[in-house]
């Protein structure tokens, strides 16, 4: 499923004038370490959802786990391009296609830096940053809102009703470790009953596994997922914790689909924690789920054993798959195409590495 | 250093083309470390088994190179397969492919004229958005890059390399190619129908002909070594007009002195 045939990098990080044109329903991005993949996929979650402040969060702290030392609003700050001559961040400029849509939309942002009193600590002034979000649905037709940063704390102020936004999710190599941010995920797939698709992931790495719930520590503060398993012995369910990376990658993956219903998902390193061998299986598991879920799968890689794989699982629609390759040159981060079925020239009957 | 790409159709047209330019100095690269590191994505991590067939060696180009010049020869493996070998080299160069001077193509022309099968190639190219400048048999188009494609035999009638290699048998077997024709058509006397029409499509008969001299020169050997390293392509027989035109093609493409 295609949402955005193309999208327009004209200003992102250390992003100018990249352009991804002809993608898929998969898009596998690969190139050098700082070559912009990760970059790429922020642009996308910011262009398909530019004023859902969750989303400004999640595309933030995508390289950088919340923690002490983790500032939201100089994260952010660093979306918007830097000019070392003037000293100062130029504003975010994204444009793209709508699949069938035969005008572009555009997405501009500028931050400014505005110093405020905290209203909880009288007399201190604390730096708050402040996004400017425009939408340009054509010419005559605009949509903004403002988006508020300051420490690790944010704000929003859109107008009413709310924009129409693609549902995504953006998922970072290490999201899997991470299962309290995954219970509000699960609560969700909970309420909707909606675990099939979730079981049947989990399942692919361990048939024992019965069934997975959420349950709250002995205090009533915290959730934590946990599973049912076979030889776990099926009444006492064990903490997802306990578990191999892959199988709580896969989870984690499986529950992102969830949310990503009729839209965009993104995966940071798609091959993180899953063994080679499973990889042609999950991945076979993962298209045929985001084709019935009618999403649209941008994932990044160094791994030429996923692109194999991605190859592998996709053998009913081989022309699907698409590969951007980003790679700087004099002229900036250039990307090339490489199309499904040239992808499996390039492989199969050449041999070649295409990252 | 000035880099070249020629696309050919099987291991034997890379072997003449690689013996031909070692004429200029180009000597073929068998160290890795000695090759300019431009073509590392030709041969960098390839996969096994190439198209599922384990009984296939990898895909390598053949590197030919000196001060000046660095040349990648990559087989396509059949005629069909030109037009993709040059767009999957392309796309593994990526943005490096800016930095080709010269882009060629070798290929039979099989039953067909060079003007026809040259049009058809064209045609494949394009359904590849490859714009190749280069409109006529044999002549090699200015760019940059510099393009073109070259019709064994001659650019103009029908019918293969074997044509340039009986030339060449013709300048210094002579007596071997007389025998070995005279084995042909004994030998044809003791095949059975199927195997004879074999014998008699395309250009089988001055294969195997070629075949045998070459297995007298080299026992045991493939055709590409006795190209290599025996006569063939040495002294007289490189002023054959089809081996001379060929040298010619080569030397004005990849601007060779």
């Amino acid at each position: 499923m295609r949402h955005l045939d193309s999208l327009t990098i004209g200003a992102f990080r250390g992003l100018r004038d990249v352009k991804l044109e002809g993608l898929g329903s998969v898009n596998v991005l690969v190139g050098d370490n700082n070559s912009g993949k990760t970059s790429v996929l922020e642009a996308l979650a910011l262009f398909a959802r530019p004023f859902d402040d969750k989303t400004w969060l999640a595309s933030a702290s995508l390289r950088e786990i919340g923690g002490p030392g983790f500032l939201l609003s100089d994260a952010v700050n660093w979306f918007f391009p830097h000019s070392a001559e003037r000293d100062e961040h130029s504003p975010v400029r994204l444009s793209g296609f709508a699949s069938g849509k035969k005008e572009a939309s555009r997405v501009e942002a500028s931050i400014r830096l505005v110093n405020a009193t905290d209203p909880d600590v009288a007399g201190l002034v604390m730096p708050r940053r402040y996004v400017d979000v425009s939408r340009f649905l054509d010419e005559n037709n605009a949509e903004n809102a403002t988006l508020g940063f300051w420490g690790s704390n944010w704000s929003v102020d859109r107008g009413d009703p709310e924009p129409k936004m693609l549902p995504l999710r953006l998922l970072s190599s290490v999201a899997h470790r991470l299962t309290v941010f995954q219970t509000v995920e699960i609560s969700s797939v909970l309420q909707k009953n909606d675990k099939k698709p979730v079981l049947d992931a989990l399942q692919l790495f361990d048939q024992d596994i019965i069934d997975f719930l959420l349950l709250t520590d002995g205090d009533g503060k915290n959730s934590r997922p946990y599973l049912r398993h076979r030889r776990l012995g099926p009444k006492s369910p064990a903490p997802l914790s306990i578990f191999g990376d892959g199988l709580r990658r896969a989870f984690s993956i499986a529950l992102s689909l969830h949310s990503a219903r009729h839209g965009l998902l993104l995966l940071d390193e798609i091959e993180t924690a899953i063994h080679p061998t499973a990889l042609t299986t999950f991945f076979g598991w993962l298209i045929k789920v985001s084709r019935q879920s009618k999403i649209q799968l941008f994932c990044t890689t160094h791994s030429l054993e996923a692109v194999d794989a991605l190859m592998a699982a996709e053998t009913d629609h081989p022309g699907d798959i698409v590969v951007h390759r980003l790679e700087h040159t004099d002229n900036g981060t250039v990307a090339t195409r490489i199309r499904g079925e040239l992808l499996r020239e390039m492989r199969y009957d050449f041999g070649m590495d295409v990252r | 250093m000035q880099y070249g790409l020629l696309i050919v159709e099987g291991q034997h047209d890379a072997a003449v083309i690689a013996k031909l330019l070692s004429d200029f100095n180009l000597k073929t690269i068998q160290n890795e470390k000695k090759l300019a590191s431009y073509w590392r994505p030709l041969y960098a991590n390839l996969k096994f088994p190439q198209g599922g067939d384990l009984l296939k060696r990898m895909d390598v180009p053949i590197f030919v190179e000196n001060n000046t010049h660095s040349i990648a020869i990559r087989t396509a493996d059949s005629d069909t397969n030109i037009a993709s070998a040059l767009e999957a080299t392309l796309s593994g160069l990526g943005s490096k492919q800016d930095q080709l001077q010269a882009i060629g193509i070798v290929c039979d022309a099989d039953q067909q004229t060079a003007s026809a099968r040259m049009s058809k190639l064209c045609a494949a190219l394009a359904g590849r958005n490859l714009t190749f400048a280069a409109s006529t048999p044999g002549v090699v188009h200015a760019g940059p890059p510099r393009t073109g494609i070259m019709v064994f035999p001659d650019n103009l009638g029908p019918g293969t390399l074997e044509t340039l290699l009986e030339d060449c048998a013709a300048t210094h077997y002579p007596q071997l190619q007389v025998l070995a024709c005279n084995y042909m058509t004994d030998g044809a006397g003791h095949l059975d129908e199927s195997e004879r029409r074999n014998l008699e499509k395309g250009a089988n008969r001055q294969k195997a002909t070629i075949a045998v001299i070459g297995a007298l020169l080299q026992p045991g050997a493939s055709i590409a070594v006795t190209l290599r390293q025996d006569r063939w392509l040495t002294g007289s027989a490189l002023a054959q007009p089809r081996i001379a035109a060929l040298r010619t093609f080569l030397k004005d493409l990849l601007d060779l002195p």
